[in-house]
């Protein structure tokens, strides 16, 4: 089992347990209110959307109903690239690491699919657990455990962590001028 | 080529239970006669210029998945009349949960599977001339001292590809994403059928008791990734 954490303030913002299990690999997110607090402001008011709508490989457990936050921000579609990786949150069902074409440069690139973070459900009791037949070593899920946390750090830091701003503005002593009538 | 790491031992293991639901066979060699329902399926890998031409069927024929219980009499009914040391003797395996599987997925798996098939051919007296032994020195392309397990279970298509990252040609093959099993494919064809079957069957046991060594609890590992919740603070100072 392999967790990743992300803490602000010495309060858990984010814990992403990924793990194998009999059908393959299990992942359990528990978050903060403020990232559903940060879904529900970008989506439709009141709107979700089922994650089995797009994509059939997460099979939920605890009777979650699959329900997510339906993205409707620009902004926050497609890839999303930081110094810890890239990383997307619009792809609901898919794996969770997408071997995708940079459509800046062509070449192909690693992408860790956070769109889980849109689960409805995140912050309340035991989160939400699903599951995928996928499989992998020890390495490949390890790697894959530590790659969410970086990349999920990055995706706080860059559209949710607040940003101060001081603007000051100072009067200059405007030198007296001499009257030149005398 | 060679393993990164050692082979683990199974000599703790006496009794155990098999984790192996289905078992598949391919077989390879020529056929003066082939029995009701086989269809055998060409392999250019396979070569028998010393047998004449008696021969109806020559190239590979693959099982059904079946019982592990079930291969000793698959094997005496559809066994090749002819054999050489371009034949290969495949087998699948498929397991209950996947997890199992992942437990296989580390490459202690194929190195202790060319160990204890090590101590099997010394058991069995083959001699040094036997193709066995140059696929476990590592010396045959087909059956390569490789692990690359994470880039195989996600081949969905056989190529014959024997350089690129993630080939099929190793001594085991983890053929996921096609088949959902994994493939040995250390062995090569014995002379007879009876010392295939035991060939067959200690890699079944291997792999059994392989799963019951490294079935014990996977270790916790955590890893923290923390941040203080100071917001960034810029300064722009305007002058008038």
């Amino acid at each position: 089992m392999y967790e990743t954490e992300v803490r602000k303030n010495g309060e858990t913002f984010l814990q992403t347990v990924v793990e194998r299990c009999k059908r393959g690999m299990k992942v359990t997110v528990t978050s903060h209110p403020k990232l559903e607090e940060f879904f529900q402001v970008m989506s439709a008011p009141h709107e979700t959307v089922q994650v089995g709508q797009y994509g059939r490989e997460w099979s939920l457990h605890n009777h979650h109903d699959g329900h997510c936050y339906e993205l409707i921000a620009d902004a926050l579609i497609g890839i999303k690239h930081s110094p810890a990786g890239h990383y997307r949150l619009d792809k609901l069902g898919k794996p969770l690491l997408l071997n995708e074409t940079d459509p800046n440069t062509g070449s192909s690139i690693s992408v860790i699919n956070l769109s889980f973070l849109r689960f409805v459900g995140l912050s309340s009791g035991q989160g939400v657990t699903f599951e995928m037949a996928n499989v992998c070593t020890k390495d490949s899920i390890k790697t894959l455990a530590r790659d969410i946390g970086e990349v999920s750090r990055a995706f706080y830091e860059q559209y949710i962590r607040n940003v101060k701003m001081v603007v000051t503005v100072s009067t200059s002593e405007v030198p007296s001028t001499q009257s030149s009538i005398l | 080529m060679a393993y990164k790491v050692s082979a683990i031992s199974l000599d703790s293991v006496r009794a155990f239970k098999s984790r192996i639901i289905n078992v598949g066979i391919e077989i390879e060699g020529g056929w003066t006669r082939l029995p009701p329902g086989a269809r055998i399926v060409r392999d250019g890998s396979v070569h028998l210029p010393e047998v004449g031409e008696d021969l109806v069927a020559i190239g590979e024929f693959p099982s059904h998945p079946m019982s592990p219980s079930d291969v000793d009499m698959w094997m005496r009914a559809f066994y090749p009349q002819y054999v050489n040391s371009t034949c290969g003797l495949h087998v699948h395996m498929s397991f209950k949960h996947a997890l199992q599987y992942q437990r296989l997925m580390s490459e202690e798996y194929p190195a202790t599977i060319v160990e204890y098939m090590t101590r099997w051919a010394i058991e069995e007296a083959l001699p040094m001339t036997h193709p066995l032994w140059a696929r476990l020195k590592g010396e045959s392309l087909y059956c390569q001292h490789i692990f690359n397990a994470d880039q195989q279970v996600l081949n969905q298509d056989k190529d014959y590809n024997q350089q690129r990252k993630g080939h099929r040609y190793t001594v085991i093959n983890y053929c996921w994403a096609r088949y959902h099993t994994l493939e040995c494919r250390l062995l090569p064809m014995m002379s007879t059928v009876e010392q295939s079957i035991r060939a067959v069957q200690e890699v079944m046991d291997i792999t059994n008791k392989f799963l019951v060594v490294t079935a014990r609890r996977e270790a916790k590992a955590s890893q923290w990734s923390t941040f203080s919740d100071t917001c960034d603070t810029e300064e722009v100072q305007l002058s008038l």
